[in-house]
């Protein structure tokens, strides 16, 4: 059986351009992806694209090497299995976990959302990591599985040995002090 | 703002947290497909960083019990100190010596540890640190001793591999012996190897235990053997405690795939508890606990009963009509009106393990005068 090949040894192969980078990297991390595009997508057809996607992706954006090749891969899917759902326009709970993640998302918004108001991602997105830096791990483990892996929230309850309703107290305790945080750093 | 905009500035959390948060454990993977699904407990990151700051040395070896060569594994200490093996060719050299844990070849095996500092749960530790564990357990001279040497006072430190479905226990002294258990084999050892027992005290007193406390696996007295330990997992702990007290509640290991509902009366919160437990497939509870103030009161007619044990207490088991299934075991004494009823006895015919694990692990608890309803 082959061994599969370290990190370092993958982003080594992509600096190289050399393309067993490609089976290496799907070898390693395919499953995870395949997992987290699947959990948005709903479809197994389209999370297998959008790992090629990925993939692809990988392959034009490495060089430069990122710290943690296993969370840039996951990022990557994610945000590919997203764009994916937006543009072929899916009816809002045609995909997998994203309608339900949505749903909960939304609840942390005023009921009149402003047009005009937009926002700086950047800025948001260092807002809720010192958020999430803030609270307990297992809050932030439970968050995360849920708002970046769309993972469900059984398997959460699995992945964690959790009882589903803690991780649903959990998910919705942790909801309600973003809002209150992002209200205070004036997001709402 | 819209949810788009959330979901977007999540997606662009630093790689750092998602690698550590937001992903299943890196080796559980691995873990999962062994065990086939039975090990999903999160795998103890942490404990990368805990090991990460201990020098391992790598000592002369004389490999005194030595079972299985480690053939395919290549560990980074593995060419500083070589056993001569008797079947070493001249193609081999000193640095390809295949070196031999006393244990055999379990690598890849999943790990778990329990100690003082954190039992009755367990540490699983990440590949990594399995796998250093290994190494150092590889490269250390063991020292075979009598069976009936003194056991020392004091804490010890239990590792549990899971070694392919041929568990078996390692349990570090504090005057560094250790006793290997699998099934009815019992061997004792002696180690000075000072690899073997820094790495063995990290695992067994970590530094950050508060940080890692949300990833040990609750395990009831009774998963605690060479098996048990591989599917305490597969159950959860429920506690269930009174509104307010004094009173009673209870804790029991609900089965995967089982559910619980319970109810208080509102008027007495203090009177009445009943949890119904059940297959999540199935409409009927299986078992009932309860606790009653006052006592459980039941009609004598056709009433056979007779005296138990219950998990240590003593109890009087009720049998109704002539039936050979129990009705009701009402715990006496000071736990008067703790009750476990039996609420259909062809469930419990069909899920006799899972019922029996609970019976076996429920446990009540007395709760002083105060307020529990948060």
């Amino acid at each position: 059986m082959q061994k599969n090949r370290t990190d370092s040894e993958i982003l080594m192969l992509f600096s190289a351009h050399d393309e067993s980078a490609l089976a290496e990297a799907a070898r390693a991390y395919g499953g995870l992806c395949k997992g987290i595009a699947q959990n948005i997508l709903g479809s197994e057809q389209d999370a297998e694209e959008c790992v090629n996607d990925m993939l692809f992706a990988a392959w034009n954006s490495i060089p430069p090497e990122p710290e943690h090749l296993r969370a840039y891969l996951a990022a990557l899917t994610r945000n590919l299995a997203m764009n994916r759902l937006q543009k072929r326009h899916a009816q809002r709970r045609g995909g997998g976990e994203l309608p339900g993640v949505l749903d909960e998302l939304a609840e942390l918004l005023p009921a009149q959302e402003s047009v005009e108001q937009t926002v700086d991602e950047r800025a948001l997105t260092e807002a809720i990591a010192g958020f999430l830096r803030g609270i307990s791990s297992r809050a932030r483990r439970v968050f995360l599985l849920r708002y970046f892996s769309a993972m469900p929230v059984q398997e959460i309850a699995n992945t964690l040995s959790l009882n589903e309703n803690t991780v649903k107290s959990i998910l919705m305790r942790t909801r309600g002090k973003l809002r209150v945080y992002l209200q205070k750093e004036g997001y709402l | 703002m819209k949810t788009q905009d959330l979901l977007c500035a999540i997606g662009d959390l630093p790689q750092d947290m998602i690698e550590r948060d937001a992903l299943p454990q890196k080796g559980l993977r691995r873990i999962w497909m062994r065990l086939g699904g039975l090990n999903r407990a999160a795998a103890i990151a942490a404990a990368v960083a805990l090991i990460a700051g201990l020098n391992l040395f790598a000592f002369g070896v004389v490999l005194r019990d030595s079972r299985i060569p480690r053939s395919e594994h290549s560990g980074e200490a593995a060419g500083s100190a070589g056993v001569s093996a008797a079947t070493t060719t001249s193609a081999q050299t000193a640095d390809v010596t295949p070196k031999m844990c006393p244990w055999g070849n379990y690598t890849a095996s999943p790990v778990r540890v329990t100690a003082s500092a954190y039992a009755p749960y367990l540490l699983e530790l990440d590949a990594q640190t399995a796998d250093q564990l290994y190494t150092a357990f590889t490269n250390a001279a063991w020292e075979v001793i009598p069976s009936d040497t003194v056991y020392p006072d004091g804490e010890a430190c239990s590792v549990f591999v899971y070694n392919n479905g041929q568990p078996f226990k390692l349990v570090f002294y504090g005057d560094s012996t250790v006793q290997y258990e699998s099934g009815d084999e019992i061997n004792r050892y002696k180690t000075e190897d000072e690899s073997v027992l820094k790495l063995v005290t990290a695992v067994a007193n970590p530094d950050h235990l508060g940080e890692i406390w949300d990833t040990l696996i609750w395990c009831a007295p009774e998963f605690f053997t060479n098996e048990g330990v591989w599917v305490t997992n597969n159950y959860q702990h429920i506690e269930i405690e009174p509104e307010c007290g004094p009173a009673f509640g209870f804790s029991f290991e609900l089965p995967n795939g089982w559910t619980y509902h319970g109810m208080q009366t509102e008027d007495v919160p203090t009177g009445h508890i009943i949890v119904g437990i059940q297959p999540k497939d199935t409409d009927t509870s299986v078992l009932i606990i309860e606790y009653i103030s006052g006592g459980l009161s039941v009609c004598g007619t056709d009433l056979e009963s007779k005296a138990i044990d219950f998990n240590g207490h003593s109890a009087t088991q009720g049998f109704f009509g002539g039936d050979d299934m129990w009705g009701f075991i009402a715990l006496d004494g000071d736990y008067n009106g703790c009750v476990v009823k039996m609420n259909d006895p062809d469930l419990y015919r069909a899920y006799t393990d899972e019922a029996d694990i609970i019976l076996k692990t429920l446990q009540f608890h007395f709760y002083e005068a105060g307020d529990y309803s948060d």
